[in-house]
């Protein structure tokens, strides 16, 4: 599959800058302890929390910072900026398909975050005892999981770049993707939410980035739950990807037809 | 080999008017829409509700033919409709109206498959990857294209030595000065075996060294049988290179031959192809 070779150099490129790569681990266990502590807190004298015991929240919250790296906001905005430069030519002149490219360039950038970020962290966390790494099966369904995960959270973005091509605008984009960290469950699991605002969330897509990987690794997501759940993700992988495409396909033309 | 190389092989052996045409441009005109600001504050804002326009006409009817094996300078001031056409060429421009062929597909149509076959190197831009050694921008293209692992290497080393970057392999693009960037360009650009390639200004902003052995590399590229198609303000990159000129002003062909008869039109028969190039501006009172 040649657009691995893209993947290849965006992994190979996070070698380069080794300042960059300390100063992420450094951030990421710094938000380990925080976490760790905060929750240890919240549940000092309390039993379980809109049913989630102490020992899920730590698990959900700790394999967050392991995965975070490879679920965070990918970098489409650049590609819009190019396209607004004219770098976009030489991308387009190419024998590969744009939309492809840069699926599978941000993936390698995600793989090298969960590579040089996340398994260290697993590792450490793991042999403290506090993460717990579950059975095969769920892990196998976790990380089939967290692949859809990636195309959502790229798609989001992908999405919002391309919208904002079309807008001439970026206003609101930023605002929006606050929004849409919080509706993933990456702060906290959506069990936390009042009625009406789990109901909106458990509709929407974005919780397919954090909640649902991190439901089935730490349990929250009952076992009787998880191939809903996956047929959630499943489905709005599929429609987000359906529709990246029919923008997308409509920006190319409209930059071929317009000339930018 | 791969059929690219044979067709080039079979149409170099034959007379230049017979070769099979490898692009061809007929009636070709391409408007832009340009979208006018208000004059004053009430203006401005109701043009936002009802926009009007100015359309400027960067190609106004051209028509042209190029054979296998060609090398065309393709001349004209800024915003004269070079890179237009190019990038009608490249297919990521459509034309308004007209017809374009390149190697026989229309190049809007069938971007990727045209994609294949052609080789796009814009002097302003780079298609090198910022902050990798040169080497993988490379591996990355042999993968595109879909080389095949021998085809991949024999490519990358003839031109790794006809540019001479083997020493610049390992350093990260962004160390690169501009000369070496630009050879590295060129390498990339005729990575896989490309039967036309479109130069957009290749030696802009180079020392004389740079241009000469881009020019030399350019020259034996022509020799091997690669239809060139250069666009360039260095006329004297035109001038050693390419055989027959186009000369276009304001979207319209005012000249398409070649040096000597660009010579004979003029009345210059001993100067510089730019000193031949100005007498033609000024006689045609267009400068």
């Amino acid at each position: 599959m040649k657009y691995l070779a893209y993947t290849r150099c965006e992994f190979l490129r996070g070698f380069r800058y080794r300042a960059n790569y300390w100063a992420t681990l450094g951030g990421a266990v710094i938000l380990v302890v925080i976490q760790w502590s905060l929750w240890t807190a919240v549940y000092r004298n309390t039993g379980p929390i809109a049913g989630i015991s102490l020992d899920s929240m730590i698990s959900y919250a700790m394999m967050g910072r392991v995965v975070s790296g490879f679920l965070s906001e990918p970098v489409a905005l650049p590609a819009v900026k190019r396209v607004w430069s004219g770098e976009i030519v030489h991308d387009l002149v190419k024998p590969a398909d744009l939309h492809f490219q840069l699926l599978f360039q941000n993936l390698g950038n995600a793989l090298f975050k969960l590579v040089s970020t996340g398994l260290p962290l697993l590792t450490v966390l793991g042999l403290m005892g506090v993460l717990k790494v579950p059975r095969l099966p769920v892990l196998a369904v976790f990380v089939v999981s967290m692949l859809m995960g990636y195309v959502t959270v790229f798609s989001t973005s992908f999405l919002s770049a391309v919208i904002t091509f079309h807008t001439k605008s970026r206003v609101g984009i930023d605002h929006v993707y606050t929004v849409v960290e919080l509706l993933s469950g990456m702060y906290f699991p959506l069990d936390f939410f009042p009625g009406w605002l789990r109901m909106v969330a458990d509709f929407l897509p974005f919780k397919s980035i954090h909640y649902v990987p991190l439901g089935i690794w730490s349990g929250i997501i009952a076992p009787g739950a998880v191939a809903s759940s996956l047929l959630h993700q499943l489905i709005w992988t599929i429609l987000m990807v359906v529709a990246s495409r029919i923008l997308w396909s409509g920006a190319v033309r409209s930059l071929t037809i317009q000339g930018g | 080999m791969n059929s690219a190389l044979m067709n080039r092989g079979l149409s170099h052996a034959s007379r230049p008017d017979e070769r099979d045409p490898v692009i061809v441009v007929e009636e070709l005109t391409r408007h832009y829409r340009v979208r006018l600001d208000g004059e004053g504050f009430v203006e401005k804002v109701s043009r936002f509700f009802k926009p009007r326009y100015r359309y400027v006409k960067a190609l106004d009817g051209v028509s042209f033919t190029i054979r296998a094996g060609e090398s065309v300078g393709y001349i004209g001031l800024n915003g004269a409709g070079k890179s237009t056409t190019i990038k009608i060429l490249c297919g990521v421009l459509v034309p308004t109206s007209g017809k374009v062929s390149v190697l026989g597909v229309e190049p809007f149509r069938h971007r990727t498959r045209n994609a294949r076959r052609i080789g796009l190197m814009m002097g302003q831009r780079t298609q090198l990857l910022w902050d990798l050694p040169v080497r993988e921008s490379f591996d990355l293209l042999g993968r595109i294209y879909d080389l095949s692992r021998e085809t991949y290497r024999a490519n990358r080393d003839r031109l790794v030595e006809a540019l001479d970057i083997g020493d610049l392999m390992d350093t990260p693009a962004r160390m690169l000065s501009l000369g070496q960037k630009t050879r590295c360009d060129l390498a990339l650009t005729f990575l896989h075996d490309p039967a036309v390639v479109f130069l957009d200004e290749p030696t802009i902003g180079l020392d004389i060294l740079a241009r000469e052995k881009i020019r030399d590399f350019l020259k034996a590229e022509k020799k091997r049988g690669v239809t060139i198609f250069l666009a360039s303000h260095d006329l004297d990159d035109l001038e050693i290179v390419t055989d027959r000129v186009i000369l276009i002003h304001r979207g319209r062909i005012l000249f398409d031959g070649s040096q000597e008869e660009l010579r004979r039109v003029t009345g210059d028969s001993l100067g510089t192809l730019e000193d031949t190039v100005k007498r033609f501006y000024r006689e045609a009172e267009l400068g």
